[in-house]
């Protein structure tokens, strides 16, 4: 019995090996751009020529005359709106999911969900641009709001719901029985356990809206600039390495906002980054 | 029997879609007392737990502790204390803020709070342990800690919902009596429910045997235990033989072949029944005695064959048949161990000692 459960570990990372090695060239072709911009942003040469050479000039460029941090802060706000939308909306919903929603209706929430979450945003961008004109909205920072928002709830709802679901409904019982009323309740015992998830839910909205060209670009009126669009401005144009430094500020940004929530102990909330991903 | 300062609950109905779940229960607990609900899994005794808590609403009926109607009273406000099967422990508070939950919702001061916090976690043997998180428990011990977050509270009553399913079993007979004991300290009403026939009788003042929804027999453990209402309440409550056979003029009774006059109880029992004619006995297999069968047959005594002898440490299960019909025996095992050997398919007489006419 002993003599082979030791040996079983060795022959199944036996097996893995072949899957080892493409997972091992995935992360590669992850990297190995980040890794490039990153050198990038720090050399002297405007059409990325070797010899390396130190500067910080396309930093100090990024914060002076680069017209990038306009659209950079104007996706900020936006994504951080809708992040924290998507998460309150979203909560709400995944209660009323889990705990008062009838077999037919939960079903058909889930299936209009999965299918904002499965359905290409080309085609998604496309027929909200065709809805928000026919609804007059048009084409306005609020249509983008909304896009984004249709968007990102789906994360939110699936991720607190099945975190909801785990939940042991006598805790629930316990806590009225000791004297706390329904709200008390929810506050006390349901959010403290849920919110890991809720802030996990809240991260990827906002990440999915801060990248989400396709929405962006079928609703942006004209003369508004997201980052994604300005980006796909200047790549048309030709771009100088300011963008390099912004890129390098934002993988930074990310990197230090996730290790911040795993010292947090967020570590099993589904966070990506997190051990679940 | 008052039951004013207790529970009462009258009429009770209760279904779950077009499945009645409960038909008119109606108990009567007493102030300090301790009761059990046994029941197989459906019988409807957590349902009836789940009333009585608040957390599920009855069809018909009422409910009443020390008093007051509380049949639509929200479950915050009953002031019943409830130790759920998964013991339902808040995963993200320490043991001492479990316990300290229901005193502070009742607005509790926090010196007074951690007075009572300690006082408890003495009660149920846990001091010491406050600061740990649930999770850093053992079953046991979580046990009494959703044990102390029921008492602590000063509840009019205390639920117990299969309290003692989830331990094993050498943990569970030691939670089994410091239950008693807190119990019987406390002096707090108890309602359990269980589908163990050993706990209910080990625990309770007074059993209450469910099924389908209906309270089938309810009595003091000993009693019901001796004269079950009916062939369900005789086989839940415990191992039990049944043993068909005439009843004849003179207190004798035949099986198959044989007749014999019993001795003791059973004559007494078949003389107080009064019925001559086919009857089926039934028997515990406590209520038997057997005994090698060489020689000729006493008068009080039935002639069957050893099918077998099993072990089991204090006590020797005897199975042997007795004209065609399988019978298991409870023996001390120094008994059988002293008048032994004891070889499958050699003779015995087995004695009855005492039996129920069904």
């Amino acid at each position: 019995m002993r003599k082979a459960s030791r040996r079983r570990p060795l022959r199944e990372a036996e097996a893995i090996s072949p899957a080892m090695m493409v997972l091992g060239l995935s992360l590669v072709i992850l990297f190995v751009p980040l890794v490039i911009i990153i050198l990038l942003s720090f050399n002297t040469s405007p059409y990325g020529t070797l010899p390396f050479q130190g500067t910080l000039k396309w930093y100090a460029a990024l914060f002076t005359d680069s017209g990038l941090l306009g659209p950079t802060w104007l996706s900020l706000q936006l994504s951080c709106l809708v992040a924290v939308s998507a998460a309150v909306l979203g909560t709400l919903a995944a209660i009323w999911l889990d705990r008062r929603a009838s077999r037919i209706w939960g079903t058909l929430f889930r299936v209009a969900l999965l299918s904002a979450i499965t359905v290409p945003w080309l085609i998604l961008g496309l027929a909200m641009l065709l809805v928000m004109n026919a609804i007059g909205i048009g084409r306005s920072l609020f249509a983008i709001y909304l896009g984004l928002l249709a968007t990102t709830l789906p994360y939110v709802v699936f991720i607190v719901a099945a975190r909801l679901h785990t939940l042991d409904p006598d805790l629930d019982h316990a806590a009225r029985s000791l004297g706390a009323g329904a709200i008390t309740t929810f506050l006390r015992i349901s959010v403290p356990l849920i919110i890991p998830s809720i802030l996990s839910g809240t991260l990827i909205s906002f990440m999915v809206s801060f990248n989400n060209f396709l929405i962006q670009y079928f609703l942006a009126p004209f003369g508004v600039q997201t980052l994604p669009l300005k980006i796909y401005t200047l790549i048309r144009v030709g771009y100088l390495p300011d963008l390099n430094a912004l890129g390098t500020l934002i993988v930074g940004v990310t990197c230090i906002v996730i290790a911040v929530l795993h010292r947090l102990g967020l570590r099993h909330a589904g966070l990506p980054g997190g051990s679940t991903l | 029997m008052s039951a004013d300062n207790g529970l009462l609950i009258a009429g009770i109905h209760k279904s779950f879609g077009a499945v009645p779940v409960l038909r008119d229960v109606t108990l009567a607990v007493p102030s300090g007392e301790f009761h059990t609900l046994l029941g197989p899994s459906g019988s409807g005794k957590t349902t009836l737990l789940r009333i009585v808590a608040g957390f599920t609403p009855a069809d018909a009926g009422q409910v009443t502790l020390a008093g007051a109607d509380i049949t639509d009273t929200l479950p915050e406000h009953r002031n019943i204390g409830v130790v759920f099967q998964n013991y339902a422990l808040f995963p993200h508070m320490t043991v001492s803020e479990n316990i300290a939950f229901g005193l502070r919702m009742r607005g509790i001061a926090r010196p007074e709070r951690a007075e009572r916090v300690e006082a408890v976690l003495r009660l149920v043997r846990m001091t010491g342990l406050g600061h740990r998180r649930p999770a850093n428990l053992s079953g046991g011990q979580q046990q009494r800690v959703a044990l102390a977050r029921a008492l602590v509270i000063k509840p009019q009553l205390l639920l117990l919902d299969e309290p003692l399913s989830a331990l094993d079993r050498k943990v569970r007979q030691e939670v089994r009596e410091e239950l008693k004991r807190i119990q019987a300290e406390t002096g707090v009403t108890t309602v359990m429910v269980t589908h163990d026939q050993e706990e209910a009788l080990f625990l309770a003042d007074r059993v209450l045997v469910l099924e389908a929804g209906a309270v089938r027999q309810a009595g003091a453990p000993a009693e019901i235990y001796r004269n079950p209402a009916d062939a369900f309440v005789a086989g839940f409550l415990g191992a039990i033989n049944r043993l068909d056979a005439v009843v004849e003029e003179g207190g004798r009774i035949r099986v198959g072949k044989q007749t014999m006059t019993p001795a003791g109880e059973l004559a007494s029992v078949l003389a107080g029944a009064g019925r001559l004619g086919p009857v089926a006995l039934a028997v515990r297999p406590e209520q038997m005695t057997v005994t090698p069968g060489y020689g000729q047959r006493p008068a009080d005594a039935l002639g069957g064959w050893l099918i077998a002898a099993e072990f089991g440490g204090p006590v020797v299960t005897v199975r042997v048949e007795v004209e065609g019909q399988a019978l298991a025996i409870l023996c001390l095992s120094p008994d059988i161990l002293a008048s032994g050997p004891w070889t499958p398919g050699m003779p015995v007489w087995v004695r009855i000692r005492e039996a129920r006419l069904l």
